[in-house]
């Protein structure tokens, strides 16, 4: 939605950038403080100006119960990107959104979330991890399964004891091939769906990362017994506008931007080229 | 609303009087041409009324081909705002106004309007004119629409012996009649009549043209049946890509914001852009859900002729036939739909057969 009083839904509001957190290698997190707070919806995205190179979507990865700030997760990936991985504390940011639907909270409730999370894709999963963790008498349980290539592109390690250690949560972490030191588990994160203990018959999935990963990850679960209507995926395709008028982001009868960026499987399974 | 008789000459000082008021275009032929062009009107120019749609649509004076939308640095508190002039475009087709459907179902909602085009759909005045001389890329009627213009537009000229029969379709209409009230006079059942006649004939006409590839079924149905199939390959083959139906489309409203250095921080362009160019929906890291150009081609008409319709209820399309003239690889829609519909199978494109 835009700020109140705002007119043009292209005009980004003034934001600055408050701190600069390395991941790792390839990741960094920016802490961004908008002149004016910001309310958005876990999974819900914001359109980030990096300012005189371009605008790209993030869904940040901080709880939405935080409004006078926000975290976004980047994996240095392309021209903004690369920009946005040069900036330093103080620099001057742009923001718009928050844009789309974010994750629906409430059909979650008294469900069992799991969470599928590949590379950077745990970044707005920890927003809707975060959410869950506000109010979790509402929640049956929440099982995250994340995988990344190596130990070193693990996103949020320091986090993961602490998020396994929350009442009615697991976490189980796997790495793409063996690494020196590594004595956790090792194969792609579909492997950690194999033997996956979550009720069928009284759960939803929610996935992010690669496309690659997403339609394996799809398969997978279907092959495990899930259906096409408990799946969410957040799904990747090049946007501009944010608001459904620029025409990039269909996903067949849908826009990204205003109906997903998280698209329940069964309603998009049918489109053509839907994991590339 | 109502209906007026203004004569040739008197239409030339509504003109007039319209001119000190805005900036006005007029469609009127080139030269050793059978085309005719929006252009802005010289001062005490006269009128000539050609019976044809213009080579341009109404698309670019009320969604700019480029245009600034938002930059830094402002004054603290201020955004980026459109400065719109009062404009007056003459000799608009009843396609050009169909399409606007299109346009204003897109640009103006009531989650998110741009304010660019809004503001400029608010200061233009249409003065829309009839068909009588329908080509052979004219398919209004295969669209369901008609060569002529029964709403959307401020005022519609039809013409008549020593004149035009005016009909008001606004309350701006009305106005500028009002105020001008001296050139036009009552219009009379005889020109009534000889208008509907007109517009009689030209239905036929367009109706003609168009026999050979009328449908049995809806554009929707057949893109829903077989959304994959072979039958698009012969029709793609001589697509250079060079957008050209695209961009003379008067519906297509695709666009990128576009940023660049500008003072100290930036200058957002909104630009035109379109679905058959490959790097339309390319991702940071290469990724495309439409590598092919089959896959794009298939797109333009997938996205005109069935997701527009699901998301607004209309086509995305008027039947201009402005697409099929601008063609330099003789595609002609109407053509590719034909053979779409006699096909009727669902087969698959084969994996990475790309045209």
């Amino acid at each position: 939605m835009l700020e109140p009083g705002m007119k043009n839904p292209y005009f980004p509001i003034q934001a600055e950038l408050e701190q600069v957190i390395e991941e790792t290698p390839t990741i960094k997190t920016f802490v961004i403080r908008p002149e004016t707070p910001i309310r958005f919806k876990a999974g819900q995205f914001m359109q980030l100006t990096v300012p005189g190179v371009g605008e790209a979507p993030f869904t940040p990865s901080s709880s939405p119960a935080v409004t006078e700030k926000m975290e976004i997760t980047v994996l240095r990936t392309g021209t903004v990107t690369d920009a946005l991985h040069t900036m330093k504390a103080g620099d001057m940011l742009g923001l718009r959104g928050p844009f789309g639907k974010g994750y629906p909270m409430d059909k979650f409730e008294n469900k069992e979330v799991l969470v599928v999370g590949g590379g950077v894709g745990l970044a707005p999963l920890r927003s809707l991890i975060f959410a869950m963790f506000e109010d979790m008498g509402k929640f049956k349980r929440l099982s995250i399964k994340y995988g990344a290539r190596m130990p070193e592109e693990l996103l949020y390690r320091a986090s993961h004891d602490e998020w396994s250690k929350k009442p009615k949560t697991d976490m189980t972490v796997t790495i793409d091939v063996p690494a020196p030191g590594w004595t956790g588990k090792v194969g792609l994160v579909t492997t950690l769906l194999d033997d996956v203990d979550v009720d069928r018959s009284n759960s939803f999935v929610v996935s992010c990362g690669p496309s690659i990963m997403l339609r394996f990850v799809t398969y997978k679960l279907l092959e495990v017994g899930f259906q096409p209507e408990q799946i969410y995926l957040s799904m990747n395709r090049k946007m501009s506008c944010g608001i459904g008028k620029c025409g990039r982001c269909e996903v067949g009868p849908y826009y990204l931007c205003k109906d997903g960026p998280d698209m329940n499987y069964a309603a998009v399974q049918d489109v053509p080229n839907l994991f590339s | 609303m109502s209906t007026y008789f203004v004569s040739e000459s008197d239409f030339v000082r509504l003109l007039d009087h319209l001119q000190e008021q805005s900036r006005v275009y007029v469609a009127q032929p080139v030269e050793e041409s059978d085309t005719m062009v929006f252009r802005l009107r010289e001062e005490g120019e006269q009128f000539t009324y050609t019976g044809f749609r213009a080579t341009q649509s109404l698309k670019p004076f009320l969604f700019a081909a480029k245009e600034k939308v938002a930059g830094y640095p402002l004054p603290l508190g201020s955004e980026t705002l459109p400065e719109v002039a009062p404009l007056t475009i003459v000799g608009a087709a009843a396609c050009d106004l169909v399409a606007l459907r299109t346009l204003d179902a897109v640009f103006i909602s009531e989650d998110f309007t741009d304010i660019f085009y809004a503001e400029r759909r608010a200061n233009t005045l249409i003065v829309s004119i009839e068909c009588t001389e329908p080509r052979d890329t004219c398919c209004c009627t295969l669209l369901g629409n008609k060569p002529y213009a029964e709403d959307g537009f401020d005022l519609n000229l039809a013409k008549v012996e020593g004149g035009f029969f005016v009909e008001t379709g606004s309350e701006k209409g009305e106005k500028v009649v009002d105020e001008q009230n001296t050139l036009f006079s009552n219009a009379t059942d005889g020109m009534l009549a000889a208008r509907d006649s007109a517009r009689d004939a030209a239905t036929r006409k367009v109706q003609e043209i168009n026999r050979e590839v009328e449908l049995s079924t809806s554009r929707q149905e057949i893109l829903k049946r077989a959304p994959e199939s072979p039958e698009w390959h012969p029709h793609v083959r001589t697509c250079v890509e060079c957008a050209a139906c695209l961009f003379s489309c008067p519906t297509c409203h695709c666009f990128l914001l576009h940023d660049r250095k500008a003072d100290q921080a930036f200058e957002r362009t909104k630009a035109w852009d379109v679905c058959i160019y490959a790097g339309y929906s390319r991702m940071a890291g290469g990724g495309t859900p439409r590598p092919f150009v089959v896959e794009r081609f298939r797109h333009r008409f997938v996205h005109k002729y069935d997701q527009i319709v699901d998301r607004y209820g209309i086509e995305g399309c008027s039947g201009c036939g402005r697409c099929i003239e601008a063609c330099p690889g003789l595609i002609d829609f109407r053509k590719v739909f034909k053979a779409l519909e006699s096909m009727g199978s669902s087969s698959k494109v084969e994996q990475g057969v790309g045209a």
